[in-house]
């Protein structure tokens, strides 16, 4: 659905410095596939977004979307964008920008309504519909710019930049839970992220950047799987003595709590049979960092 | 799906409305007061002697009312047309619906245009209860009015495609022109400039009951109406974001 095959984009201001925000970038999402990217600020990544969407062009390489260019595509088919910083105008009402947006996606007048309302109920912004975007808070007017997003269901590209930045805890759950929704077997996903955690639970693959260059894939579904050295967290409720007897190197962050490193799943696996074998009860254990979070600490450091 | 282009020039209607067409009205109500105000025993005179004087001096009011508005209110008609968007960054949820630039924006331009000339209309009207001034008169000021907004709205048009300062260039270039061929009339090298002394030269056919002369109002309207279609050509080619 997306390529990008050896893309680049150079930006050469007037009388200042050329400046390198993307360099031979390749890869491709294909359509069914929520694709994260992830990268430090200046990484390239809203440059990445812009190409994506046709506000640029880029310098060298090809990018096509369904073998389209982007412009094209998106002004045949639209995008469902959330941008990273909302250009709502201030003075808009909140149901009155919603519908100017779903004129613009083309939704036919009779269903505009019914869109929003829907709309406005999942991202619970019934009781802000007549105030002016200006006196919105900052997570709600995320939400009226995710809803925007999602006003034409049957878009075949969805783009979301920094989804939940400035959502609160419920609504970035809601949002996660969201996601699994929106796909389908001829959707693309696209969601540009600081938050790893994030990406980890959303994509599918996450592309890794740095100084504009793609760093690394990570395939997220197979990430914890993998035979790497890997830190768990197990709470537990038993014997501490027990515990150590299993684990003798692992540390004890709290009560209740242990952080063990093994060699993949087997291991901990096996550990913990042992422990409940022992009748230690296991309430939880998780990555005690994101397996994503690693991979992206060692590809920026390497820069490979 | 594809947008509904045509049912949201209701939105950039109602925009323009709600944020230019007030200080459009605002400009063109004060600068009427005003010259009604000053006109108070200049307009017991003529009007005692009537006929033809009184004809000549709403004449001469109309031609200085236009010739003190005409830039100033097409420019707050136009400005900011296309590099608003840009600047906000609101280009980004407009365009990344299925939305093609050059209509988009070309529909903008009628649209800002035709409420600017509802704008005048509504201000020529007002001005024709205040001042003795016959058909002719009304009527070449509605055409100068348009001709203008053809030759500002084309140049700021151009400019906005290009950068965000488009009321600044086009204030420039306007005034520049108008300066240089106050300095050197007829001069050939004048012509890449907009012609605004042709505009200048014709309301003063206003103020002396002459006829408009056709000829060089279409260099007008040619010359803006190349600048607007420039102006899409750099929509077309230049990239939204910068």
């Amino acid at each position: 659905m997306i390529r990008f095959e050896s893309v680049g984009r150079t930006y050469a201001p007037l009388g200042g410095a050329r400046v390198r925000a993307v360099d031979g970038m390749s890869f491709t999402v294909p359509a069914g596939e929520v694709f994260g990217i992830a990268g430090p600020n200046g990484a390239g990544k809203s440059t990445m977004i812009s190409m994506l969407l046709g506000f640029l062009a880029p310098s060298e390489g090809a990018l096509t979307v369904d073998g389209r260019r982007p412009r094209e595509f998106v002004e045949a088919e639209g995008i469902g964008y959330l941008s990273e910083l909302v250009g709502i105008k201030p003075s808009w009402r909140a149901r009155e920008a919603m519908v100017r947006f779903a004129t613009l996606a083309g939704i036919p007048a009779d269903r505009v309504s019914a869109r929003i309302d829907e709309l406005f109920a999942t991202f619970g912004l019934e009781e802000h519909s007549t105030k002016r975007v200006k006196e919105l808070s900052k997570g709600t007017l995320q939400r009226l710019a995710l809803a925007q997003a999602l006003l034409a269901d049957d878009v075949r590209v969805m783009v979301f930049d920094e989804p939940t930045h400035g959502l609160d805890p419920l609504w970035t759950q809601h949002f996660r839970e969201l996601v699994p929704t929106l796909r389908r077997p001829d959707r693309a996903i696209v969601i540009a992220s600081h938050n790893l955690d994030e990406l980890e639970r959303l994509a599918d693959r996450v592309a890794i950047v740095d100084r504009g260059k793609m760093v690394r894939i990570v395939d997220t579904r197979q990430v914890v799987s993998e035979t790497s050295v890997t830190r768990f967290r197990i709470t537990y409720r038993g014997d501490e003595r027990v515990v150590r007897e299993v684990f003798p190197a692992a540390t004890i962050p709290a009560p209740n709590e242990v952080e063990v490193t093994v060699i993949g799943l087997e291991e901990l696996n096996r550990g913990l049979a042992s422990l409940i074998g022992r009748g230690v009860l296991i309430s939880s254990a998780t990555p005690a960092y994101s397996a994503l979070e690693e991979h992206f600490r060692q590809a920026v450091r390497s820069g490979a | 799906m594809k947008a509904r282009l045509g049912a949201y020039g209701f939105w950039q209607l109602r925009d323009f409305i709600f944020e230019r067409a007030a200080a459009i009205v605002a400009v063109l109500g004060l600068l009427l007061w005003a010259m009604y105000a000053q006109t108070e025993v200049a307009r017991t005179s003529v009007f005692v002697r009537g006929g033809s004087h009184a004809l000549e001096f709403g004449a001469a009011i109309m031609g200085s009312f236009f010739g003190q508005s005409w830039h100033i209110c097409a420019l707050l008609a136009i400005y900011g047309i296309c590099a608003n968007d840009r600047t906000t960054g609101r280009f980004r949820l407009i365009f990344a619906k299925p939305v093609r630039v050059l209509p988009y924006y070309a529909q903008a331009f009628v649209i800002h245009g035709a409420v600017f000339m509802t704008c005048v209309a509504i201000a020529v009207a007002v001005f024709t209860r205040l001042f003795p001034v016959n058909g002719q008169v009304v009527g070449a000021a509605l055409i100068l009015f348009a001709v203008s907004y053809l030759l500002v709205g084309g140049v700021c048009f151009l400019f906005s495609a290009i950068w965000r300062f488009d009321w600044l260039s086009t204030g420039v270039i306007l005034g520049l022109a108008t300066w240089l061929a106050s300095g050197h009339p007829g001069a050939r090298w004048l012509y890449p400039l907009p012609p605004t002394w042709i505009i200048i030269d014709q309301g003063m056919s206003i103020e002396k009951l002459r006829p408009l002369e056709p000829k060089p109002l279409l260099w007008v309207i040619a010359y803006g109406v190349a600048c607007f279609l420039l102006g899409l050509i750099v929509l077309k080619r230049r990239p939204l974001a910068t």
